[in-house]
């Protein structure tokens, strides 16, 4: 019973996403105050309690192992541990796309309660909000339902993949989901607002905390999808420009440029199209991550559904949310505004430099991931886009998006004048130089570009710190001194990554070598003895574990396994973390030697300040935090601008306490 | 089926029910009260319209824990081979500490081909108990995972299970092939004749044995020639080939002379002989090995197994 009590809640909430829509758009109609607006807002707490209800039963048909269930019995196996039993609810293409309609609904229910102060336009968002919940529970209940029957049953599931059978693959899902469709918000804020013909400034008031949640969440389900193919895929890669992570990081990038462009476009009307214009397209881009991921059109390790059927209904939604959102801007962007004036040294301008040089970055990336599809379709050659196109566009748009990241928040908005802001960042200026030659003598050989980075990375978190030290005290309200903390952390974090990212590719080649009990290696300067091979198998996998002893590190204990429901093998690595690195040691297969001695495979690697990313990214999510709780503390627009703090149109003192920039 | 209908119907109505009330609440006609209406019973119907496409309603959900009743009760010939594996599963995970149940789940799997777990699972097994069944079978399933070859890993699991029940026949079995792998036939000539001997006769496994035994240690010297290696002599002259069979069998006769006490050496002498078509000598070549081995009942059967499958014994020629 429980799978076809799932299967209707999942059939409600897809009716009621339809009924969100079209009573909160009635409602909208009537001013946003009228019973179809209630109707409306409960239509939405209906698809909430349906979605989350159906997913809770599909928890409990993992917990039981129903393999009736045919997702139940593609994605578990008895033995397998309870958490992993859990996580396996999202970890297929059809609970991971239930859990997706979940979040979009929950979405859905915030905007009815907390979204635009204007009635009629927060009830438009629920209404846009509602059209978004009807094409993905559409797609869930018709073409990708989790709650599929198999008959006759196998008495035994395949399991999860095991290479998912990790802790932060319980929460990167989770967490990217959160981003992905925290970005929907901000597009149907967006929509209502064009539909409302609301002005900028309205706009992005309204969609800031959203852009910002959703990013945060992105940020940190990014970065844990990062570390876990750091330690998980046994090479010790971390990001590798697969389209997948491209998917992820696209929006990324745009809502980075969003939740930057929403404060210039809040505070001084400064681009109000390109803000509601990014919002849009920041969560059409995810549905083209999902698109790429579930459609089948690309090979990765992330893909996990290869259905083209379920593609096409994919870039149907794709095509209605585009077309929706852009048709709707085409013909009343003009409502926004044009904005106030800026000069070329004012904050709104580096804001806007580093909008585009964001954009720009995400324009290559989507290139790069799209083209061989495009190759592919015009039947030419197969052709495959990796990290030298990527090195060699983006990352330097990166770059000198991190060059001028450390300046915005000392500038002065409206009439700018950069001399005050330069002299205040002298001693950080002088670091740069003192950076790349202290990058250069100690990476000696490393990649030009690896040295630069490390100079933009000391020179972004010296930035940040003389932000934290004059920013923070300056501001007065409690809201705004956290938002300026988490500014100064945010921009400390991507000053971290970029010096970690620096350093990792300056590491010393990789070492794979054959070894048996009793013999040593030596890396980086660390002895690596392999002392014993032993059996520790799990609930639901064997596994050889080895003890390594690395000089300076203590022992190690890198394992190969197996995972009989899935009859695949994994590596576990052995991490010996330190100040100046990791090092880094998986195993592999065992071989006969021709002395009748049995070797392991053994990989050894060095990755220097590799800490320097999981901080950066901790940072980066941290201060979001803290600027979205300072976002929430502030007095919103309205309230401001009755009692005249913000003076639209007029030059406006320096704010360095406010969030973001 | 009927719990269902009803859960489902009050779910649904439920729902709808919830979306529509505020319209119903906020109506200032009887047109507004039939919108409500009308809405919450279209809510209701989509979603029942919904759910049909694909849902199964009579179809009931099946728990692993009934699963696991229904292997339990079930006769195991009645069941298929994953459910037979699926039961042996269960009875392993049911009782972690029970040695036997462990090492039935292994010799499962070994036989199913997936030795990697087989081993495993006796491995298991034997950190419980030390049984030298289970000890043969997992130097078998190494045996088997490994194409073949007898490693030491194997060896070892073998030894111990001969040592702790010297009349167990794969272990000696598998100990004579290890031995003969190695080009040691004297050590695998006693392994197979102890076990043989101490095999009651017509045991299905001593015949088998000593068939092997027979097959194997009259085998001439180095082992099948390649092709790559008979291909300097593909043009040779036949009369320059016989010429050098008959030198190699006159080299061996001598050998056998001035050292009598070799089994595998007879034994590949009545082979070659019988084939190159002299049963007399093959027959003489076994009587020799009869008069210097045949007090010991193993050897007597490993030679009577060779004499049967070259034809050379009385029963065959009447």
């Amino acid at each position: 019973m429980i799978a076809e009590a799932g299967r209707f809640l999942v059939a409600l909430a897809f009716i009621a996403s339809l009924a969100q829509m079209v009573l909160a758009w009635r409602g909208a109609d009537h001013g946003g105050l009228e019973g179809w607006t209630r109707a409306g807002r409960a239509a939405a707490e209906a698809a909430v309690a349906s979605a989350g209800l159906a997913f809770l039963l599909l928890i409990i048909a993992f917990v039981q192992s129903d393999f009736t269930i045919a997702y139940v019995a593609g994605h578990s196996h008895v033995d397998k541990p309870l958490v992993y039993k859990i996580a396996g609810a999202w970890g297929g293409h059809e609970g991971s796309m239930l859990l997706w309609c979940l979040l979009l609904a929950v979405f859905g229910l915030g905007l009815a309660r907390v979204g635009p102060r204007e009635p009629a336009m927060r009830s438009r968002a629920v209404s846009f909000q509602g059209l978004l919940q009807t094409l993905f529970f559409g797609f869930l209940a018709f073409a990708s339902n989790p709650f599929d029957r198999l008959d006759p049953a196998p008495v035994q599931g395949n399991d999860l993949n095991p290479i998912l059978q990790d802790p932060a693959l319980v929460m990167h899902p989770p967490l990217l989901y959160v981003g992905y469709v925290g970005l929907s918000a901000a597009f149907a804020i967006a929509a209502a607002g064009l539909m409302q013909r609301s002005g900028g400034r309205e706009v992005a008031a309204a969609l800031r905390p959203w852009a910002l949640g959703a990013w945060t969440s992105l940020t940190a389900g990014i970065a844990l999808g990062a570390w876990w193919a750091y330690y998980e895929l046994g090479w010790g890669g971390w990001w590798f420009w697969d389209p997948v992570e491209n998917a992820s990081f696209m929006p990324w990038l745009l809502g980075a440029a969003l939740i930057h462009s929403a404060i210039a476009t809040e505070k001084r009307g400064a681009f109000p199209g390109w803000t509601v214009f990014l919002a849009l397209l920041a969560y059409v881009l995810s549905i083209l991550g999902a698109f790429l991921v579930r459609s089948g059109v690309i090979t990765s390790v992330h893909a996990f559904a290869l259905d083209p059927e379920r593609g096409v209904w994919i870039l149907g939604m794709l095509g209605v949310s585009a077309v929706a959102g852009f048709a709707l801007f085409a013909t009343r962007a003009g409502s926004l505004g044009e904005g106030d004036g800026f000069a070329p040294t004012s904050r709104e301008a580096f804001i806007g430099a580093n909008n585009l040089l964001l954009a720009a970055a995400a324009g290559v990336v989507l290139l790069g991931t799209l083209y061989p599809l495009f190759v592919e379709l015009l039947g030419m050659p197969m052709v495959s886009v990796g990290p030298p196109y990527f090195d060699a566009t983006a990352t330097p748009l990166m770059m000198a998006a991190l060059a001028l990241l450390p300046l915005a928040p000392f500038l002065p908005w409206a009439n700018g004048g950069a001399k005050p802001a330069l002299r205040q960042m002298r001693a950080a200026l002088a670091l740069v130089p003192v950076a790349a030659a202290g990058a250069a003598l100690l990476w000696f050989g490393a990649p030009v570009m690896a040295v630069i980075a490390g100079a933009l990375g000391a020179w972004v978190l010296a930035g940040a710190a003389m932000d934290a030290v004059s920013g923070i005290p300056a501001a007065k309200a409690r809201g705004a001194k956290l938002a300026a903390a988490g500014r100064a952390l945010a921009h400390a974090g991507v000053g971290f990554i970029a010096l970690g990212a620096a350093a990792d590719a300056s590491r010393p080649p990789d070492i794979n070598a054959a070894m048996a009990p009793g013999e040593t290696i030596e890396i980086a300067g660390h002895r690596v003895t392999l002392r014993e091979i032993a059996r520790a198998d799990g609930p639901n996998y064997l596994a050889d574990r080895a003890r390594v002893s690395v000089s300076g590190r203590g022992d190690l204990f890198p394992e190969r396994r197996f995972y009989w429901g899935a009859d695949q093998h994994t590596r576990e690595v052995g991490l010996g973390s330190g100040i100046e690195g990791d090092v880094y040691l998986s195993i592999g297969e065992a071989r006969p030697r021709a002395d009748g001695s049995t070797a392991y495979e053994v990989r050894a690697a060095f990755h220097p300040l590799i800490w320097a990313l999981g901080l950066g990214a901790s940072l980066v999510v941290l201060g979001g935090l803290l600027a979205l709780i300072g976002r929430l503390r502030a007095p919103v627009l309205e309230p401001r601008r009755k009692a005249g703090a913000v003076a639209p149109g007029k030059g406006a003192a320096p704010e360095p306490a406010e969030a973001g920039a | 089926m009927i719990v269902f209908a009803v859960v489902i119907a009050l779910i649904g109505m439920v729902g709808a029910l919830y979306i529509a009330s505020p319209l119903a609440k906020g109506a200032t006609g009887p047109f507004m009260r039939l919108a409500a209406f009308g809405i919450a019973a279209l809510i209701a119907l989509g979603a029942l319209g919904a759910y049909l496409v694909g849902g199964s309603p009579g179809l009931e959900g099946r728990p692993y824990t009934e699963v696991e009743r229904r292997l339990a009760e079930a006769e195991p010939e009645t069941l298929t081979l994953p459910e037979q594996e699926e039961r042996l599963r269960s009875i392993a995970r049911r009782n972690p500490d029970d040695a036997q149940a462990q090492a039935m789940l292994g010799r499962f799997l070994s036989r199913t081909d997936r030795h990697l777990e087989g081993v495993a699972m006796m491995e298991r097994s034997l950190r419980i108990e030390a049984d030298p069944r289970v000890m043969s079978d997992l130097g078998q399933s190494l045996v088997a995972l490994n194409e073949g070859q007898v490693t030491p890993e194997a060896e070892r699991a073998f030894l111990a299970a001969a040592s702790a029940d010297p009349d167990l026949p794969e272990p000696a079995f598998f100990l004579g092939a290890a031995a003969y792998d190695a080009g040691d036939r004297e050590t695998a000539a006693e392994r197979w004749a102890g076990i043989v001997g101490r095999l009651e006769p017509g045991d299905p496994f001593g015949q088998a044995i000593a068939s092997r035994a027979a097959d194997l240690l009259s085998r001439p010297q180095g082992g099948p020639v390649s092709e790559d290696d008979a291909a300097p002599f593909a043009d040779a002259d036949p009369d320059d080939t016989d010429a050098m069979v008959d030198g190699m069998i006159g080299g061996l006769e001598a050998r056998l002379q001035d050292d009598p006490d070799d089994l595998s050496g007879w034994m590949t002498l009545a082979r070659v002989r019988a084939m190159t078509g002299e049963p007399d000598a093959a027959r003489s070549a076994l009587t020799q090995a009869r008069s210097r081995f045949g007090a010991d009942a193993g050897a007597e059967a490993i030679i009577t197994a060779l004499e049967t499958a070259l034809g050379t014994n009385e029963d065959s020629e009447t």
